[in-house]
């Protein structure tokens, strides 16, 4: 919403209120500043009254003109706008004047002929463009004196606010609501608009135009006839609709404009010949198709859904001759719920009628009728009227309730004067109560609450005490705050160990995951307006985003590429599950002097080692991944205390191709897999153990989970631990290889004897050969 | 005996020291054979010689302990001076990842409510129009559903617009007092230089019985929490429009980069504006099924708040995993 300075104090008075206060103001009262220019008249630019115009003997396009500028003897100016003709007032910078952008005026010679000055455009001299061609003014913005500065004019130093509305504000969709909101605040009246006594149409509305009304109808709805003669185009009204960015073609479509912008009430304005039965009346039929789906129609064609659109063969144009003026009204709360369902196209008006337009109908036909009290219209002498039923909201506050929202006590006397002048009817009906009667423009108002906004913004939210919240104290320990401390710990640990966090859109591209084997939704849980074709469904891995920035810094020339992410993914069924990816790629240090520049490259070992330092113990068991991304020879599932949590596995070299990337590991745990489990301390042995190393021969292709199975499955009390320490392959081992794994023996009795230790040893030895076909080396 | 001091004095390193006393203290050295001689020494006269050999061999042996410590001292130097690194080649060879912005901010958020006494409470992304617009009292074609361009599903669910939801989804769940923060990522239909489709906020929610809570309270909190994660600035509450919230207040704090003169940051406004907040609609509560309760909520934007604090220019960077980025904050 813009407004002016000038424009606002057509209905109230700003005086002792500056630029700067009025923007603090309507920051204040919850009104947004979001830009505000103020235009000031270049010094020696002066009204001129034109004497005489004539063509430049010399050039088609060039005018000589005699303007008096309120000097001894007129100025000959040399002007190209072909306008100027019509012209009898207006702007001229004399010699020495310098208009914006540093232009400054100086004697000239245009095609031989002498010029003193330049007759003004509005952009020329600064403010908005106000039509093509130099400015024509008229004593819309006072008397005209011929040499008097511009900058004497109040219109022209005005200031132009453009002020952010939020949604439920409608009210102040024009310059009298916005005038409203500051006569609560500086408590100071709204002018009432005075049309004193006009001459009207002699004929009776209702022998001129017939209503037709079907049913129950939801908009109020009043219908004038105006006989339009000349209807000028007064200077101050076309500046300040330049003003606002509101300026029309037509001179009739820019009147109704204004009397929008400036009362806020909806106006049409229809050519009433064209609506005329044989007769010579306007008959029109009004119906409700549904609830606030209001149409007006002429002989079955509609001429005008309420609130929405009108049709535009029958609007009036400036040749119009008799004009058929109707000013409505619809509560938005019918009509944008009727809109939704209806999907008819609706036209700019609707931004004003969605969010609540001026109800005051007769406010809106009194203001026009006084801008056109210098034309030779003459209007009905009453509108005819279809009204909807409407109740006032009546709500009882309760003050102390009042207060406790606000937090402070605010004087009763302060609530009335505030509430009044935003338009509430107040009664005081008990000591600590009043009842308000609320506004018929205020939709957005419906309990104490809303009644406590309205006084905690114009009084200011900064004249309330900030007052801390007195609580009883109370573990607020739940699950994700737990999880989040979790959380927290686990990305402290991924940075040590030399990853970055990535954080990546939880969408995918739905092709890639295909072709890579990921999950997909079910296409019937599938987003319906996707923004890009690269996020068309959600993710079901983290491994592709990552895939992805890896690539990215590829490119950024990146050589050492550590990331990880912790982040939503989704399932067929779009089950939401917490993942913790992991992906390295490229080097594994960092060049320095530590590696000689030649850093080493990460690999399978190097890898799983910095997971551990992450995520702690786990074991690898044969991969039972189906994803396309894999390398299937490094891969593995990941088990951490029995349970699988995740996968990881060098990435195949397709994918590495597809992406750009040197040798690259990745892994995807579940983050509830990675939530520490409760440990209880077992007993430590005081006794010496012993450590027996074996070696042994096996199958090539035997994993070394076969033999940890048979191991771990064995009734040994005494043995400790185990753990593989070698593996060898040469060819004289043909289709064999070499393991060895280390073996820690340990009792909480006593020291144990060498018989005790080749016991176990041997029949660990017999299991091995017999589960897993194994060879002492 | 000068001669024997001397030449102690003179070894220069443990192996010739070593050397010299063999030559004079060992089995055939020289103060070996001087006790020899006390054999040949008549009666009167050997107690004083062997008196005399002692004490000799003792300031001897003085002597030789002070110079062998003296050898081992200079040796253990010159072994430590072999041993010298320019240790200063080994600056800045950290391996040590990073954090991410966003999430060390949305870390440090956390950290004030929870030392505030709040839970942190989480809740699913895929969500109903009942949570995520309905309950929060954001009836279908409300103007303000407008600001908020949805992503939808083909079954009637969307991608939560904001973390308010949860505020829904915990009222639902227990009674009060509440005290929550819910942080979160949330999605918009929105993809330009200055929107991301996704992005962060945290939000929060306090309920109590009765009239306890109210708009001054939700001032304290927030004034202090934007201190300590801004430091001194000025912080401003507008009153604004929030469906959820009735008052609603969004909250400036004058800028950080030009201390309220007006930069490009703040569009020359000597504001940045960080926070959205007000006290909880009795509409919301009446779809919770609250009754004769008070409250107040507040919600922020985590890109916002890192990009400000770390002075970050490009949020579509945020989302790149770009290590030039991440790196600067090892």
């Amino acid at each position: 919403m813009i407004v002016t300075r000038r424009w606002l104090e057509e209905f109230i008075s700003l005086d002792g209120v500056d630029d700067q206060q009025l923007h603090n103001i309507f920051n204040s009262i919850g009104l947004e500043v979001d830009s505000m220019q103020h235009f000031e008249m270049p010094q020696n630019v002066v009204v001129g009254k034109i004497l005489s115009c004539g063509k430049h003997p010399d050039a088609d396009k060039l005018n000589l003109c005699l303007v008096d500028v309120g000097e001894d003897e007129p100025v000959q100016i040399i002007c190209g706008a072909s306008n100027v003709r019509d012209a009898q007032y207006v702007a001229v910078a004399k010699v020495g004047a310098i208009l914006p952008e540093d232009f400054a005026i100086k004697p000239a010679k245009l095609r031989g002929l002498d010029s003193f000055g330049m007759i003004c455009s509005s952009s020329e001299l600064g403010l908005p463009n106000s039509g093509d061609g130099i400015m024509i003014l008229d004593e819309s913005i006072g008397k005209l004196i011929s040499g008097k500065p511009l900058s004497d004019y109040p219109d022209f130093n005005d200031t132009v606010i453009e002020l952010e509305l939020t949604a439920n504000r409608g009210d102040c969709l024009s310059i009298r609501g916005v005038a409203r909101d500051l006569s609560a605040v500086l408590d100071r009246e709204i002018e009432r608009l005075d049309i004193g006594i006009m001459e009207t149409l002699p004929l009776g509305i209702a022998r001129m135009l017939e209503l037709r009304t079907k049913g129950r109808v939801d908009a109020d709805l009043y219908y004038s006839v105006i006989e339009k003669k000349q209807l000028p185009f007064p200077f101050l009204m076309r500046l300040r609709l330049a003003m606002v960015d509101a300026l029309c073609q037509e001179t009739i479509d820019s009147y109704i404009a204004y009397t929008i912008h400036s009362t806020g009430v909806i106006l049409r304005a229809y050519d009433a010949n064209r609506l005329r039965d044989d007769d010579g009346k306007i008959s029109l039929e009004i119906s409700q198709e549904f609830e606030g789906y209001v149409k007006v129609s002429y002989k079955n064609e509609s001429i005008c859904i309420v609130g929405v659109s009108c049709n535009r063969d029958y609007l009036a144009k400036d040749d119009s001759v008799d004009i058929l003026l109707e000013t409505s009204y619809i509560n938005p709360n019918i009509l944008v719920p009727a809109v939704a369902k209806m999907k008819p196209k609706s036209d700019e008006l609707y931004y004003r009628t969605s969010r609540g337009s001026e109800a005051d109908l007769l406010l809106g036909l009194e203001y026009l009728q006084n801008h056109c009290k210098e034309s030779s219209c003459l209007f009905s002498e009453t509108p005819l009227k279809v009204e909807s039923r409407w109740e006032a909201l009546n709500l009882s506050i309760d003050i102390p309730k009042l207060y406790s929202i606000i937090g402070q006590e605010i004087p009763k006397g302060t609530i009335y004067t505030i509430l009044q002048r935003l338009g509430f009817e107040v009664y005081r009906t008990a000591s600590e109560r009043f009842r308000v009667k609320v506004p018929r423009w205020r939709h957005d108002i419906s309990n104490i609450q809303d009644i406590a906004e309205e006084i905690l913004r114009i009084v200011g939210i900064n004249q309330i005490e900030a007052k801390p919240l007195e609580i009883f104290e109370k573990n607020q320990l739940t699950k994700s705050t737990l999880d989040f401390k979790v959380r927290r710990d686990l990305r402290q640990r991924a940075v040590s160990a030399g990853f970055f966090e990535a954080v990546t859109y939880a969408f995918a591209n739905r092709r890639l995951l295909e072709e890579y084997n990921f999950p997909i939704l079910d296409s019937s849980h599938e987003i319906l307006n996707p923004i890009v074709e690269e996020f068309n469904t959600l993710r079901s891995t983290l491994i592709l985003n990552l895939l992805e920035s890896a690539k990215r810094n590829v490119n950024y020339g990146k050589r050492r590429i550590p990331l990880f992410e912790i982040g939503s993914a989704f399932d067929k069924d779009r089950q939401e599950t917490l993942k913790v990816s992991f992906l390295w790629s490229g080097e594994f240090e960092v060049a320095s002097i530590l590696n000689q520049g030649k850093p080493a490259k990460i690999d399978f070992s190097s890898f799983v080692q910095k997971l551990s330092s992450i995520i702690g113990e786990f074991s690898l068991k044969a991969t039972t991944q189906t994803n396309g991304v894999i390398h299937p020879y490094q891969s593995a599932d990941v088990y951490k205390d029995g349970n699988y949590i995740g996968w990881l596995s060098k990435v195949h070299p397709k994918v590495c191709e597809a992406f750009d990337l040197e040798d690259t590991f990745i892994a995807e745990f579940n983050f509830d897999g990675l939530i520490p489990k409760h440990i209880d301390a077992r007993a430590i042995s005081n006794f010496q153990g012993t450590f027996k190393d074996l070696s042994l021969l096996v199958d090539r292709e035997l994993a070394y989970e076969e033999m940890y199975r048979v191991l771990e499955s064995l009734d040994e009390p005494l043995l400790n631990r185990f753990f593989a320490i070698d593996r060898y392959e040469d060819e004289q081992l043909n289709n064999q290889k070499s393991m060895t794994i280390r073996f820690f023996l340990q009792s909480q009795e006593g020291t144990l004897m060498e018989e005790e230790i080749d016991g176990i040893m041997n029949r660990i030895l017999k299991s091995l050969e017999k589960e897993c076909g194994a060879n002492l080396r | 005996m000068e001669q024997l001091k001397e030449k102690i004095n003179s070894a220069l390193s443990l192996e010739e020291l070593e050397s010299i006393r063999i030559e004079i203290f060992g089995k055939k050295g020289i103060l070996a054979s001087e006790f020899a001689k006390l054999k040949d020494i008549p009666g009167p006269q050997k107690r004083e010689f062997a008196q005399g050999l002692n004490e000799k061999k003792a300031s001897l042996q003085e002597l030789f302990d002070i110079k062998l410590e003296q050898l081992k001292e200079q040796e253990l130097n010159k072994r430590l001076k072999a041993e010298a690194l320019d240790v200063t080649m080994y600056s800045n060879i950290s391996e040590k990842g990073a954090l991410h912005p966003v999430q060390e901010t949305m870390d440090k958020i956390i950290e004030y409510f929870v030392a505030m006494n709040f839970a942190v409470e989480s809740g699913p992304m895929v969500e109903d129009d009942f949570h995520n617009f309905e309950a929060l009292n954001l009836p279908k074609h409300h103007p303000a559903r407008d600001m908020q361009d949805t992503f939808y599903f083909k079954d009637n669910t969307l991608l939560r617009t904001h973390t308010s939801p949860v505020q829904i989804r915990t009222m639902m769940r227990k009674k009060p007092p509440i005290r929550i923060i819910a942080p979160g990522s949330v999605f918009r239909r929105d993809y330009d230089l200055t929107h991301t489709p996704m992005f962060h906020q945290v939000e929060g929610l306090v309920v109590e019985e009765g009239d306890k809570v109210s708009f001054a309270n939700l001032k304290s909190i927030l004034t202090d929490f934007l201190h300590y994660m801004f430091g001194d600035v000025e912080v401003r509450f507008r009153p604004s429009f929030f469906p959820f919230t009735e008052p609603s207040a969004e909250v400036d704090i004058s800028c950080i980069f030009c201390e309220g003169k007006g930069c490009r940051v703040c569009s020359h406004t000597g504001w940045l504006e960080v926070l959205g907040s007000g006290v909880v609609d009795p509409n919301v509560f009446k779809a919770v099924g609250y009754e004769n309760v008070s409250g107040y909520a507040f919600g922020l934007g985590v890109e916002r708040f890192a990009m400000l604090l770390h002075r970050i220019p490009d949020l579509r960077s945020l989302f790149e995993g770009d290590i030039r980025l991440l790196e600067q904050f090892r």
